[in-house]
């Protein structure tokens, strides 16, 4: 555990350092505020009419599930970079050989870079939340619903950063990582479409769809078979990149 | 077939490979590489590029599995007790495997915590570290902004940081100037009074100023292994070597 927490803390200091990390966290958290902004401008001239409805959603509803609804799409797009630049970047530089010469295990590889990548996403996730507290200032805002969504967004982006951190390991070149994460992510995604048509009564399919366990937490919904998906989809993925890795040796 | 080596010998070696060969697909980097180094010995791997040294120095460091034989490090197996085999092993890899965005003195402490060092040992040993690979007075810049001499001397420094009872080094010699490769000489001269020292080059001159005994590889396969003396003989079996290659 204590090498993981060692291996965690380089890869969350290192990612701060890098410029892509910045870059990144700056985009996205200019295009939320933008998409927040226009968001509580659209409230503001419905409001009066809203008021006329006794279960309008309110402020909550309109604004704040959507900004955590546009996060979730825009960030998918962000994540395949993040967790590629964990792994690539360091098989370019040589840096993965130190790792692997180093008295450490596999996993405490893979689960020291996940978590440092998941405390970088927390961050992420806080300053996003930052948009919808202030709020508070001006009108009555469910806490709960914006607790509960950050975590369902946080959730939901480590998620996806595990399964793009397998993808890594098992490709060697940057671009088919990119390619094969964007699209398993929306495939995760299209999957969701799909239960909403034809194969909406196959409880499979809703099982797997991502999108709609997190539309549950956003909903304020949250089961534990949600948190049980999402943290087996975050263990097979990083089992699976355990694995890889300890056969990597074998059949480079 | 080589005989299974005793137990009592298995301690005598601080490495041992016996018939290890490493398969790329169809292709064999390595074909049944047999040796015994005793402890404190100062090892040269000369060959040329392709003859399979950087394939052998991975599987000695860990990095890499031997397809077929086993390879113990101080009567450890490398595959099989991994993480305690690594902890008595310093390796350079061909690319110097720094960090660009840390200062010299943070990487070595990183090094050093992922080695289980002491945390009071820590300033001791990463000053000997610098002092032995001229870091001194580098030791708060970033390592981006170093030369490539020096980013190679950093890495050094990273393989011998925690004073490993085995130090691997590929091609240590790589982008250094005249003086400093009089230093690095000297420096592995000095790191075998406490450490088995394992080094490849191309450059036959290179490894007969250093080493005791001289391991050569062509194709993957042991050419020729015997003490540093004889220079001539040894100048011959190289040129005919790269002769061979030419034609």
């Amino acid at each position: 555990m204590q090498k993981t927490l060692l291996v965690a803390k380089h890869e969350f200091k290192y990612m701060l350092r890098a410029p892509l990390a910045w870059t990144l966290m700056g985009v996205v958290l200019l295009v939320l505020a933008w998409a927040f902004l226009a968001k509580v401008e659209d409230f503001q001239q419905i409001a009066h009419e809203l008021q006329n409805f006794p279960k309008s959603p309110g402020v909550t509803g309109f604004v704040i599930t959507s900004l955590y609804s546009t996060s979730s799409i825009i960030l998918m797009m962000i994540i395949p970079l993040l967790a590629m630049n964990s792994f690539h970047r360091e098989r370019w530089d040589g840096k993965m050989t130190l790792l692997f010469s180093a008295p450490l295990k596999s996993s405490e590889i893979v689960f020291g870079k996940f978590i440092g990548l998941s405390v970088y996403l927390a961050l992420m996730v806080f300053l996003i939340s930052l948009m919808p507290l202030s709020l508070l200032f001006a009108s009555p805002v469910d806490v709960t619903t914006i607790l509960l969504s950050a975590l369902g967004l946080w959730l939901l982006l480590i998620s996806f950063s595990a399964i793009t951190l397998f993808l890594a390991c098992v490709t060697k070149e940057p671009v088919i990582t990119l390619s094969l994460s964007i699209g398993v992510l929306l495939f995760l995604w299209l999957i969701d479409w799909s239960s909403q048509s034809a194969l909406s009564e196959n409880s499979l399919v809703r099982y797997i769809s991502v999108m709609k366990h997190y539309e549950n937490i956003l909903r304020t919904k949250i089961s534990t078979t949600d948190l049980i998906y999402f943290v087996s989809l975050i263990g097979l993925f990083l089992s699976l990149s355990i694995h890889h890795l300890n056969q990597k040796k074998e059949n480079v | 077939m080589q005989e299974p080596i005793s137990n009592q010998n298995q301690q005598e070696f601080a490495i041992e490979l016996n018939n290890v060969s490493r398969l790329f697909a169809e292709h064999i980097a390595v074909c049944e590489l047999s040796l015994q180094i005793p402890q404190n010995q100062v090892i040269g791997l000369l060959g040329l590029n392709g003859a399979g040294k950087s394939t052998s120095l991975q599987m000695l460091a860990g990095t890499l599995a031997p397809s077929l034989g086993n390879i113990k490090i101080l009567g450890l197996d490398i595959q099989l007790q991994a993480e305690i085999a690594k902890q008595d092993i310093g390796y350079l890899p061909e690319v110097p495997p720094i960090y660009k965005e840390q200062t010299v003195d943070e990487y070595l402490n990183f090094i050093c915590a992922l080695y289980n060092v002491e945390k009071t040992q820590y300033s001791e040993l990463i000053q000997k570290a610098k002092e032995q690979c001229g870091l001194l007075e580098v030791s708060s810049r970033r390592i981006g902004n170093l030369s490539k001499g020096y980013q190679q001397r950093i890495g050094i420094a990273q393989a011998i940081v925690h004073q490993p009872k085995i130090v691997i080094l590929d091609e240590p010699t790589v982008g250094l100037d005249p003086q400093q490769l009089i230093s690095m000489r000297e420096m592995v001269r000095s790191l075998a009074e406490h450490s088995t020292v394992i080094f490849s080059s191309h450059i036959l001159s290179e490894v007969c100023a250093v080493a005791d005994r001289i391991v050569m590889l062509h194709e993957g396969k042991l050419v020729h292994d015997g003490p540093n003396e004889n220079q001539n003989n040894l100048e011959d079996l190289f040129s005919q070597i790269i002769l061979k290659g030419v034609s």
